[in-house]
């Protein structure tokens, strides 16, 4: 049964027409012949429907590969990108106390011999309170003059360091020239030279001196002043925290992998074409 | 060659429409089932996801009208999407962010709404960070 419709009256008023010039009078007859052909295209639309359907069908059948490589692959690497992505952001390392032992050579320290200002210290014992003394080898300049800048000091510092830096472990992350050393008069003032490569030395080394300086100061060998590092929390960065690191993995694997299943897509069309 | 042998055109593309889509579903599925579990509470990313296919799809039909060699439409379409999923959204949201720049971020939003895959990421952001916008 054909129902008619807006569009089916349309074709049937056109048939009409060209019944007329064809000689069918009869209008029982003309409405027969637009049935048929309407019946005809819908047959054909789901016929044509059907045959691509299965033509596609039997490319992948032939070849399930292809069907695992365009679909199943493109969502299996979006879950396990997102989850390299996340595994990323937790691989933070937990707080800890910072030690020079976990600097990876014995640490090599100048140390000037005496200061330039103040004598009524035990300025030696600068230099052995430092934390953990054994994981520093303290050198004593011996070329040093009071009246040598810090400049000039810096330089023999840097000259030291290049002498047997490693690239990979360098024994040489800072050194220090105390200016002043007054145990009497509890004032003590230093300079702290660091080796940039490491991003931890800046804040470590001043530490160190200020806990020997305060041991020094209390004459209390056991005083302990540690450097304790604790990563920001994650969720009270202001702007960019758990949440948009989330987001960039979820974009990310988006891109690569929707971007890898639409060019699949419109790589078999223009083959196709 | 379907033409000559009378293929009506509109049988064609649906039929690789809804073969395409449903292709696309593993990959949706994926996603959202992911958003799921890692507790991402988007409010419309996953729709927006989940009615991608119905934009994606005529779109690369009427892309793939560009291309002659399927290696080259292969490659051009790969990047378009990349940049559209990865960095234009990127951008849109970082002018967002700026006073200064915040006009300029919605009309260039506007434009790249054309890009039916530049919307799943922009869904994504502002679904995730559009908080942080003023």
């Amino acid at each position: 049964m054909v129902v008619l419709n807006e569009n089916n009256i349309d074709e049937l008023e056109m048939n009409k027409e060209k019944a007329n010039i064809v000689g069918l009078s009869n209008e029982e007859e003309v409405k027969s012949v637009s049935a048929k052909k309407i019946i005809s295209t819908n047959k054909s639309f789901i016929e044509d429907f059907k045959g691509v359907v299965y033509k596609r069908a039997i490319i992948y059948k032939r070849d399930p590969k292809r069907f695992f490589q365009q679909s199943i692959v493109p969502a299996i690497l979006f879950g396990v990108g997102f989850q390299i992505c996340q595994a990323a952001y937790q691989s933070v390392t937990p707080p800890m106390i910072q030690l020079p032992n976990r600097l990876p050579l014995p640490q090599k320290l100048l140390f000037n011999p005496s200061p330039v200002v103040g004598e009524n210290s035990d300025f030696a014992a600068l230099a052995t309170g430092l934390t953990e003394a054994d994981s520093f080898n303290v050198n004593f300049f011996s070329e040093w003059t009071k009246d040598m800048t810090s400049n000039q000091y810096a330089d023999e510092v840097s000259a030291m360091s290049r002498i047997k830096a490693s690239v990979t472990s360098p024994d040489m992350y800072g050194s220090y020239l105390v200016y002043e050393a007054d145990k009497v008069n509890k004032q003590y003032s230093f300079i702290t030279y660091v080796n940039t490569t490491s991003q931890d030395a800046a804040g470590l080394f001043p530490q160190f001196m200020y806990e020997s300086i305060l041991r020094d100061a209390l004459d209390n060998q056991e005083l302990s002043f540690k450097v304790k590092t604790s990563p920001l929390p994650h969720a009270k960065i202001a702007v960019f925290g758990e949440e948009s690191h989330a987001v960039l993995g979820i974009i990310y694997c988006s891109a690569v992998c929707y971007g890898l299943a639409i060019s699949n897509i419109v790589s078999y069309l223009v083959v196709e074409k | 060659m379907q033409v000559i042998s009378g293929m009506q055109l509109t049988a064609y593309w649906t039929a690789n429409f809804v073969v395409d889509m449903l292709k696309l579903q593993p990959l949706l599925w994926t996603t959202i089932l992911i958003f799921n579990i890692e507790n991402l509470h988007y409010e419309a990313a996953w729709l927006t996801y989940l009615l991608l296919p119905f934009a994606i799809l005529p779109f690369t039909y009427v892309t793939s009208f560009i291309f002659t060699s399927d290696n080259a439409a292969q490659a051009y379409t790969l990047f378009g999407h990349f940049v559209s999923i990865l960095t234009l959204p990127l951008f849109v949201y970082i002018f967002r962010m700026t006073p200064q720049l915040e006009q300029k971020g919605d009309d260039l939003n506007v434009i790249f709404n054309m890009f039916p895959s530049y919307g799943i990421a922009s869904s994504v952001f502002a679904d995730a960070l559009g908080g942080n916008l003023a």
